[in-house]
C-alpha cells in the first residue's frame, strides 16, 4: 500500500506552493486517476512519489510517503518497487535496441546475465515485442515505446506503477492496447497511479479519481460522481464517455477532384479551396508514405486530419507548407501553385519553437514590425490564450500546457492562408481544450484553411467541420 | 525518427566483416606507426597494407567517393604548401618524395578510419564499449554520448524545420546577415535548452534504472573470428616489414 | 576506497553528473561536426562558428557541473567518441587530458569554479589554448617533412580560437539567461 501523507512542496526560488497537504492511499491492485488543470501539480506529485526529490526536483518538501510502511531510501532501490513511466517514454531508454534495453534494465539491478536473458525473453513474449526485439528504440511508434518501458518496469515486479500522461501521444488503437495491458497489470495486483487529462479510456482501469487544483486536492470520487457536465466543467475536466466522432463532412481522399482546378474562374477562383493534386511521397530509398493523394481543404473552415500513426499525416502537412517536396503532384490555390510562404505550421515539440527571453518577446518576434506598435496587439493575443499574466516570464520556464498554448498563439499571430496544427492539445485539460478549440474556430472564420492533425477526438468534435482520414 | 544508427548500419559492407575491436585496434596502429616512420619505404608498406584492409572491409563505391573528397582536400593543401614554399623559401621541402610523406601518413589514417566510421552501429558500439573494460567514470558518459547522438541529430532536424517555418518570407539570407544576435538566439538557445532538458531527463532515467558507473551492461561476449585474427596478424607482419624496410634502406 | 570504486570514479562524480558530462560532450562534438558539414570544413566562418558553439556549450556544462575534473572528462569523452566513430587521432588524448587537468587544478588552486562565475570562462579559455598547442605539436609530427603545411594548420587554429573567444562571451550571457529561466540551479 502506498501511503501519502501531507505532502507539501514549493519549487526552489518560488513562493507559491506547487503541492499543498496532499494525502491519499493507493491500495494493492488499485487504479487511481490523478487529473486536474495544466500546472496543477500532477507531474510534480508523480516525480516526488517516483523518488526524484531532492536530486532532480529542487525545492522544499514536507510530509511523507511510504510503501508498505517503508519510506523512500535510495532512488535506485525505491524505483525497483515504484516504477515510473514518463510522458515521453523515449527519454527512458539508455540502450540502442529493444532487447538491449530490457537486458540493461535487469543488469542495472545486478540480476545475473543468464537470469536476465531468461527474463528478457519472458518480457518480450508477454508484451508481444519479439518481432521488434532487434529494432532501434528510436524507430518505434509511441505505443511500442510505452510497451518497452512497461516491459522493463514490470520485469522488476514493482508494487506500484506511476504513469505520467500515457495517452498524450497515442492514437486510439494504441490507446486501447495500452488500456488492455494496464487492466492485466491491475488484475495481477500492481497498483496504478495515472496522471492524465483524457479520462474516458481509464474508466475500466481506475475506479477512483483524484483532482488537483492549484496543488491541493479539490475532489475525490469515482466516475459516477463526475457524470454531470456542469460538475466536470467546474473541475475543468474532459469527457468521461469514450468520445465518438460527430457527424462531420468527410473529404474523400484519392478520388479525382470534382472539377479541374486550373480552369477556375470568377468568384470560385477568389474563394477557392487549397487543392492537393495527386501527391506521392517517399524518403530516398524508403517505402511510399503517400501515394497519389488528392483532396481539397476548404478555406475558412477547420479540417481534422486523422489516421493511424505512420500513415503520412505529418508528411502531408509538411508538403502543404512547402517543407517537403512531393515526388509527384502539386498543391494549388485558386488554380495556381500554392505559395508555401502563405502557410504556417505549429509543430508538436514546443522546445524547438521558443527563442526569446520573454513570452511577450516571443509574440513580438512572431508579429514582426516595430515593437512599440505591436505591443498592444501582442498582449491582446496573449490574453486570448490566457497567457497575458505570464508576459514577462521566460518561455522555457512555462509548464508544458502553457508552452503549447504559446506556440499555437504564435502560429495564429500572423495572417496566413493555411494553418496546420500538429497535435495542439496533447497535454491540455478540459478548460484549456475548450479555449483552444474556440480560438482555432475563430481563426478559421477569418479566412484561412485550418488543418488539425490530431488523435484527440474531443478537439475534433469541438472545433472541426470537415474530416480527412488517411490510411 | 530516422535513426542515425540504421543509416550507418545499412551502409557499406565489404568482403569480410570484422569486430569493432579489431577496427579500433587497426586504427590505433595506423595513427601510431604512421607517425613513427619517416621514410618512404616503410610508409609505402603501411599504405599498401591499409589499402588492402580498406578494400576488404568497404564497398568500392564508398572508397571511390571518399578518395575523391580526400584528393580534392589534399590537392588544395599541396597547392597552398607549394605557394608558401615560394614566398618563404626557407620552408621549402628538400625533395618531392619528402613532400609526399605527410600525404602518405594521412592516407594510412584515412584507410583505417573509413571502415570504422562506415560500419559503426550504435548498439554494437555499446557492447564493444562494455567489453573494452574502460573505467566506469569514462564508460558511463561514453555510453550516454553514443545513446544521445540520434536524439541530438533529430533535435537538430526539428529545430531546422521550426526555424524555416517561423522565419520564412522574412528576407532570406540578408535578414540573418544583419541580425547575428537573433541568429545566435534562434539557433543556439533552443539547442542548449534541449541539451539541458535531455541531460536532466536521461540522468533521471539512469538513476531510476539504477545505472551506475560500475554496471556491466554488455549482452554479447567478445568473439574474435578467424578473419579478425588473420587481419590483426597481417597488420603486425606489415608493421614488422615496415621496421625491416626502414633499417634495411637506412 | 577500494581499487574497483576508484576505477569506477565513485566519490568523484555522481551518476547524474556523469550523464550530464557525456551528453554535453556529445552535443558539443555533434554540433561542431554538423556545422562543419553544412558550412564546409575549411570555411573561416564555419571554423569560428563551430568553435563558438563548442566553447559556449562547455561554459554551460561547467555551470551545470561545477567540479574539478568536469572539463577533463568532457574533453576525454569527446576525443574518445571522435576516435570510436571517426577514427580521429588518439595520439593527442593523453596530452589533452593532462593539459586540461592541469588547467582545472590551477583553477582549483585559485579558488575553484564555485568561487566566481568567470572562472568557468577562464577554465575553458585556458584549456582550449593548451589543447590547440598540443594539437599543433601532433600536426607538426604529421607534416614534419613539409613544414609549410603547418602554416595552414596555424591559420586554422587561429580562426578556431577566435571562435572560442566568441563562444565564451555567448556562453556567459547564455548561462545568465538559463539561470533566470530556472534551467540552471
Amino acid at each position: 500500500m502506498l501511503k501519502v501523507k501531507g505532502i507539501t512542496f514549493a519549487h526552489a526560488h518560488s513562493q507559491k506552493k506547487a503541492l499543498e497537504d496532499v494525502t491519499f492511499m493507493l491500495l494493492e491492485g488499485q487504479g487511481l486517476l490523478l487529473t486536474g488543470a495544466s500546472g496543477s501539480g500532477k507531474s510534480t506529485l508523480l516525480s516526488i512519489l517516483a523518488g526524484l526529490y531532492p536530486r532532480f526536483l529542487h525545492g522544499e518538501l514536507t510530509g511523507e510517503f511510504t510503501l508498505d510502511g517503508v519510506g523512500q531510501d535510495d532512488v535506485a532501490v525505491w524505483s525497483s518497487r515504484v516504477g515510473f513511466m514518463t510522458q515521453n517514454p523515449e527519454i527512458q531508454f539508455i540502450a540502442g535496441n529493444v532487447e538491449d534495453e530490457l537486458y540493461l534494465t535487469l543488469r542495472c539491478r545486478e540480476i545475473s546475465g543468464q537470469k536476465a536473458k531468461v527474463l528478457v525473453e519472458d518480457r518480450l513474449k508477454v508484451f508481444g515485442l519479439e518481432a521488434i526485439r532487434e529494432n532501434s528504440v528510436f524507430q518505434l511508434s509511441e505505443g511500442q515505446k510505452q510497451k518497452v518501458v512497461l516491459a522493463s518496469l514490470t520485469a522488476l515486479k514493482p508494487r506500484v506503477l506511476l504513469l505520467d500522461e500515457p495517452s498524450a501521444n497515442l492514437d486510439p488503437v494504441s490507446l486501447e492496447e495500452l488500456g488492455r495491458i494496464l487492466k492485466v497489470l491491475v488484475s495481477e495486483g500492481v497498483s496504478l497511479l495515472i496522471a492524465d487529462h483524457r479520462l474516458a479510456w481509464l474508466r475500466d482501469i481506475t475506479k477512483q479519481i483524484l483532482v488537483l487544483d492549484g496543488g491541493k486536492i479539490s475532489f475525490v470520487g469515482d466516475f459516477e460522481s463526475i457524470k454531470g457536465k456542469e460538475r466536470r466543467k467546474e473541475l475543468g475536466l474532459r469527457e468521461i464517455e469514450k468520445p465518438v466522432l460527430k457527424d462531420l463532412e468527410r473529404i474523400e481522399v484519392g478520388k479525382a477532384l470534382p472539377y479541374d482546378p486550373k480552369n477556375l474562374e470568377g468568384p470560385l477562383k477568389e474563394n477557392s479551396s487549397i487543392i492537393v493534386e495527386n501527391i506521392s511521397f517517399s524518403y530516398p530509398g524508403g517505402p511510399a508514405i503517400l501515394e497519389d493523394i488528392s483532396l481539397s481543404l476548404p478555406s475558412g473552415k477547420v479540417t481534422a486530419l486523422i489516421g493511424p500513426s505512420g500513415r503520412g499525416k505529418t508528411t502531408l502537412a509538411k508538403i502543404l507548407c512547402g517543407l517537403e517536396k512531393p515526388l509527384h503532384g502539386q498543391v494549388l490555390f485558386a488554380g495556381e501553385p500554392f505559395p508555401a510562404d502563405e502557410s504556417q505550421v505549429v509543430l508538436q515539440n514546443t522546445d524547438h519553437q521558443l527563442y526569446m527571453s520573454t513570452v511577450l518577446g516571443e509574440m513580438l518576434l512572431a508579429l514582426g514590425g516595430k515593437k512599440t506598435a505591436q505591443a498592444c496587439k501582442a498582449m491582446g493575443i496573449l490574453e486570448l490564450f490566457n497567457l497575458h499574466h505570464l508576459a514577462q516570464r521566460h518561455p522555457q520556464s512555462l509548464s508544458g500546457g502553457e508552452k503549447q498554448r504559446l506556440v499555437v498563439a504564435v502560429g495564429l499571430a500572423r495572417p496566413t492562408r493555411l494553418l496546420v496544427l500538429d497535435e495542439p492539445t496533447s497535454g491540455l485539460d478540459g478548460h484549456n481544450l475548450t479555449l483552444m478549440a474556440e480560438e482555432i474556430k475563430k481563426t478559421a472564420s477569418s479566412g484561412p484553411s485550418v488543418v488539425i492533425i490530431t488523435h484527440d477526438l474531443e478537439l475534433i468534435n469541438l472545433s472541426s467541420e470537415y474530416l480527412v482520414e488517411l490510411g | 525518427m530516422q535513426d542515425f544508427s540504421s543509416k550507418l548500419s545499412n551502409s557499406s559492407r565489404g568482403l569480410v566483416e570484422l569486430s569493432c575491436e579489431t577496427r579500433l585496434l587497426l586504427t590505433l596502429f595506423a595513427s601510431i606507426f604512421s607517425l613513427i616512420f619517416s621514410d618512404v619505404y616503410s610508409l609505402a608498406i603501411l599504405l599498401f597494407a591499409s589499402a588492402v584492409y580498406l578494400v576488404l572491409e568497404t564497398r568500392l563505391k564508398t572508397i571511390v567517393i571518399v578518395y575523391i573528397i580526400f584528393a580534392f582536400m589534399a590537392g588544395i593543401a599541396m597547392l597552398c604548401a607549394h605557394l608558401l614554399g615560394y614566398v618563404l623559401s626557407g620552408m621549402r621541402s628538400q625533395s618531392p618524395i619528402q613532400a609526399l610523406l605527410p600525404m602518405m601518413r594521412l592516407m594510412i589514417s584515412v584507410n583505417t578510419i573509413i571502415p570504422l566510421a562506415i560500419n559503426a552501429r550504435l548498439s554494437g558500439m555499446v557492447n564493444s564499449l562494455n567489453r573494452l573494460k574502460l573505467p566506469g567514470i569514462i564508460k558511463l558518459p561514453l555510453l550516454i554520448t553514443i545513446r544521445f547522438i540520434p536524439t541530438f541529430l533529430n533535435d537538430l532536424r526539428q529545430l531546422r524545420v521550426a526555424i524555416r517555418v517561423r522565419f520564412r518570407g522574412r528576407g532570406g539570407f540578408f535578414f540573418w546577415v544583419i541580425r547575428p544576435f537573433l541568429w545566435w538566439r534562434v539557433f543556439f538557445m533552443p539547442l542548449v535548452v534541449r541539451l539541458i532538458r535531455s541531460a536532466d531527463e536521461l540522468a533521471m532515467a539512469a538513476e531510476l534504472k539504477g545505472l551506475s558507473s560500475d554496471t556491466d551492461f554488455g549482452r554479447e561476449k567478445l568473439v574474435f573470428s578467424k578473419a579478425d585474427r588473420l587481419v590483426i596478424l597481417l597488420a603486425l607482419y606489415s608493421i614488422m616489414a615496415a621496421f625491416l624496410a626502414r633499417d634495411f634502406y637506412a | 576506497m577500494s581499487i574497483r570504486s576508484f576505477w569506477d570514479g565513485k566519490g568523484l562524480f555522481e551518476t547524474h553528473e556523469l550523464v550530464t558530462i557525456g551528453l554535453f560532450a556529445a552535443g558539443a562534438k555533434a554540433s561542431a561536426l554538423v556545422i562543419a558539414l553544412v558550412g564546409g570544413g575549411m570555411n573561416p566562418l564555419t571554423m569560428i562558428l563551430k568553435s563558438a558553439v563548442y566553447s559556449a556549450l562547455l561554459v554551460v556544462l561547467l555551470a551545470k557541473v561545477p567540479k574539478t575534473g568536469t572539463l577533463t572528462l568532457a574533453n576525454l569523452v569527446g576525443a574518445l567518441l571522435a576516435f570510436f566513430l571517426m577514427g580521429q587521432s588518439m595520439l593527442a588524448i593523453p596530452a589533452l587530458v593532462i593539459g586540461t587537468l592541469l588547467v582545472e587544478l590551477f583553477i582549483k588552486a585559485i579558488g575553484g569554479l564555485e568561487r566566481h562565475p568567470g572562472y568557468a570562462i577562464l577554465t575553458v579559455a585556458l584549456s582550449e589554448f593548451v589543447i590547440r598547442f598540443i594539437n599543433l605539436g601532433v600536426s607538426y609530427l604529421m607534416v614534419r617533412e613539409q613544414p609549410q603545411l603547418l602554416v595552414m594548420v596555424v591559420v586554422v587554429v587561429a580562426f578556431s580560437y577566435l571562435g572560442i573567444i566568441v563562444g565564451l562571451v555567448g556562453g556567459y550571457f547564455m548561462t545568465r539567461e538559463l539561470r533566470h529561466a530556472g534551467l540552471l540551479q
